[in-house]
């Protein structure tokens, strides 16, 4: 049997890789003693996976994350007791059993935060016409490739002092990450900026939330 | 702003950053309001080396019970993130509160290789803070280090405020207790320098003579500490689970400190002396705690040599079957082939067969017993052989080149042991292979040592004798060898005087940093260093040094008397062995 937890990684926890966060839910999950489903073989480890691999130093408020178990127990308390046994930056926000299947994922929306003093009409227009950085392909080679066709959706307003970017991107074949619009920006617009990035929300392939019970 | 707010925007421009944010689970944070002494614990190397000690683990956690005091942790950046920390102007700062450390009362290094030195100079120079104890006052925080370089440490006098000597669990609490009275920086000595363990460098004072050895050394001579009891020190129970991958990532347990054996090579083996074992029941309720406490997945027992444990049966016994439902994997390194049975094997394969070590050290017998390793040919062969029928994927042996008394004859039958080894493999694992490693590491004759007069082997010859081992060695073996010059520039900074102050900060100025790592070690700087201050590096590492001769360590003692060493000396000139101290005392001096 499956569970499936929503969470948010925010904070210093955005700089653990997607490996570390692997590594971080086994120690909690072993800390709180639920009755986890092991791997057969030579080394046994904690049946789980995580949704959308998310990139370092990317914050999120929609990380969903599998992990198998033996026998049932209760979601209501679940949350909580792995709050109290997860580090600073992670919180569970919800747990269901099973879940809709993650390869239902097509698109993830993300903020972005720009220090920079371009124009938002500027951004908006990079965005949607075409915008060419060396992106890295299955076979780890760089190649130069358009991103424009990978943004389903792109807003850009000013946000006090900083720009305020809200983009949906592919999540499946290719996923696009939010990474490569920085690189882009920086390439076009203004090598200075410095960016924050946040996972908001994942949605199916008609565009709508992947899971409104979560 | 801390100076980790200030540095958070850019670490995604660092390789791993989350060895720079701390927030890990089971850290301690304290309100700084609430305590009226803040310790930085500082680790002169990186977070993935300096999470994986022990000794660091220990004395957070000792000082951390002190209600009024908080001690934090600092790592040294790598390369790319010093860059950055200078770019930006940030200073170096603590994990826990991302405060800098220059705010801090306390900065304790622990200092557990000579390749370091460079980096707790990095890491002063990061902090702001001026490198040398005479330039530092009120103004900045006192700098102490301990750990086993504490043992030699004139290289770093200029340096450090003062080291304490021995085990750090009860003198870190008496210091602390006297950092907390705030007291002007030269009463805060003087009163330091009365602990027992405790040595503050500019109390004393080093003559030399025209050829360069020292002539004297003023100042009362200092005694390491000693816990007398481990079972009543504090353990880590609530062990800190890292939140990114470190290089020994498990629950360490401590079977016991010293050793009985007296290798004469051993610099841990007679510094740690003597013997205390911890009782197996508090080693079980301890590891079981921090597992519980951490989620960790893998319980390590750490000792000198694990299968002389008195309780190994006790702890396997209790340990094994709570950890297998569990998933924790029990490692049990340091195994001496010659006491070492196939219930043990079996115990510690139960959660899971990876590959056993045995170091023989020497191919000869007669090596072996100059180092006083008394390890039998056929102890090995057998232990080897239990390991191959029991279904172990392979061993790991370990050798050292460049020994005193070594001839080629020696280093040859590292290779020809080798290869009756991967015989036995062929027939005692029923034709399935067993990968046998050899690896073999240089030779550095370390003060505290019966070795510690001895001269270290050039680097070149070295490696002409790592190519003789390579020359012979059957292809089915896989053989390593450590490079000699890192050797050997270890040996000059563990067998050093207090001149090799002027050197390691010169080394420092022209780029030396991270010495312990390949890609940044640089011995063409070091040279240049040493040229520059007019010193000659083979003086240190490749002289052999009269038995009257003042050595930079002669006044500080880890309690086993230089006569004893002597005495020790002279038998490995004759390849006799000495015995095990348990079963009949060498009258070494520590248990008086």
């Amino acid at each position: 049997m499956n569970i499936r937890l929503a969470y948010h990684k925010t904070g210093r926890a955005r700089f653990c890789s997607h490996l570390d966060t692997m590594r971080v839910f086994q120690q909690a999950l072993t800390r709180v003693k639920l009755p986890l489903r092991y791997t057969e073989g030579f080394n046994p480890h904690i049946v789980l996976s995580i949704a959308l691999p998310l990139g370092v130093g990317v914050e999120s408020i929609a990380e969903r994350l599998d992990f198998g178990i033996t026998e049932n127990i209760s979601m209501g308390t679940l949350p909580a007791k792995l709050n109290a046994a997860l580090p600073e930056g992670y919180h569970v926000t919800g747990a269901v059993i099973g879940g809709r299947p993650v390869s239902q994922i097509f698109y993830a929306s993300y903020e972005i935060l720009a220090d920079s003093p371009i124009e938002p009409e500027s951004v908006v227009q990079l965005f949607t016409s075409s915008a060419v950085v060396e992106k890295r392909n299955k076979k780890k080679d760089y190649i130069p490739t358009d991103i424009v066709p990978f943004i389903r959706d792109c807003q850009c307003v000013r946000s006090g002092e900083k720009l305020l970017l809200t983009v949906t991107l592919t999540a499946k074949e290719p996923i696009l990450n939010p990474e490569y619009l920085a690189e882009a920006w920086r390439t076009y617009l203004d090598p200075e900026a410095a960016f924050t990035f946040k996972r908001t929300a994942l949605l199916d392939g008609d565009g709508k939330a992947f899971d409104n019970s979560m | 702003m801390t100076p980790y707010q200030r540095v958070e925007p850019f670490l995604t421009a660092v390789k791993k950053p989350a060895r720079y944010t701390g927030g890990e689970f089971n850290t301690t944070l304290k309100d700084p309001r609430s305590v009226d002494l803040r310790v930085a614990f500082c680790f002169p190397d990186t977070y993935e080396i300096g999470m994986s000690c022990l000794g660091l683990r220990i004395l957070y956690d000792v000082i951390n019970r002190l209600p009024a005091v908080w001690c934090e942790r600092a790592f040294a950046p790598w390369e790319d993130m010093r860059a950055l920390l200078l770019r930006k102007k940030i200073p170096l700062y603590a994990l826990e509160s991302g405060d800098a450390l220059s705010d801090f009362d306390v900065l304790a290094f622990t200092v557990q290789t000579e390749l370091s030195y460079t980096n707790i100079l990095s890491m002063l120079d990061l902090a702001g803070l001026p490198l040398r104890a005479a330039e530092r006052d009120e103004t900045h925080p006192i700098v102490i280090a301990g750990g086993s370089c504490a043992f030699h440490p004139e290289p770093l006098a200029d340096f450090i405020d003062l080291f304490a000597v021995g085990e750090g669990e009860e003198v870190i609490v008496e210091l602390m207790e006297l950092f907390r009275e705030k007291l002007p920086r030269v009463e805060t000595l003087a009163r330091a320098a009365e602990i027992e363990g405790v040595y503050v460098p500019s109390y004393y004072t080093v003559s030399y003579n025209k050829d360069g050895t020292i002539k004297a050394v003023e100042g009362k001579p200092v005694q390491k500490r000693v816990v007398r009891d481990l079972n009543s020190v504090p353990y880590p129970e609530k062990h800190i689970a890292v939140s990114t991958e470190i290089v020994h990532d498990r629950v360490m347990l401590e079977l016991f400190r010293g050793c009985a054996r007296g290798c004469r090579f051993c610099q841990a083996g007679h510094i740690s002396r003597p013997v205390r074992e911890k009782s197996p029941e508090t080693l079980a309720k301890q590891a079981i705690a921090a597992v519980e406490s951490s989620g960790a997945g893998e319980i390590g027992l750490v000792s000198l040599s694990t299968s002389d444990y008195a309780g190994l049966e006790a702890l396997c016994d209790t340990l094994v079957p709570w950890c297998g439902p569990r998933r924790v994997s029990l490692s049990l390194p340091s195994l001496r082939a010659d006491s070492f049975s196939p219930q043990l094997l079996q115990r510690a394969g139960q959660v899971r067969k990876s590959g056993l070590t045995f170091a023989p050290e020497a191919g000869s017998e007669r090596l072996r017993n100059v180092i006083n390793k008394n390890l039998q040919e056929n102890d090995l062969l057998s232990a080897c052989s239990t390991a191959f029928t029991g279904g172990w994927n392979g061993v790991k042996l370990y050798f050292m080149l460049g020994l005193p008394t070594e001839t080629d004859e020696d280093v040859r039958e590292i290779a020809e042991l080798c290869g009756r080894i991967y015989r036995l493999s062929k027939t005692d694992a029923a034709g399935r292979s067993r990968r046998i490693t050899a690896s073999a590491s240089c030779f550095v004759p370390k003060p505290h040592t019966p070795f510690q007069w001895e001269p270290m082997v050039a680097p070149d010859e070295l490696l002409r004798r790592a190519g003789l081992v390579r020359g012979t060695m059957r292809k089915q073996v896989t053989f390593h060898w450590h490079e000699p010059e890192t050797a050997y520039w270890e040996c000059v900074l563990s067998r050093g005087d207090r001149r090799l102050g002027a050197v390691l900060e010169r080394a420092y100025r022209l780029g030396c940093r991270m010495d312990g790592w390949r890609e940044c070690f640089s011995p063409e700087r070091w040279r240049e260093a040493f040229a520059l201050e007019g010193l000659e590096p083979d003086f240190y590492a490749l002289r052999r040094r009269e038995p009257d001769e003042v050595l930079p360590w002669s006044h500080i003692s880890c309690g086993v008397s230089v006569d004893h060493l002597k005495r020790e000396r002279e038998k490995a000139y004759r390849a006799e062995p000495s015995k095990d101290c348990r079963n009949h005392c060498e009258r070494c001096g520590v248990c008086r």
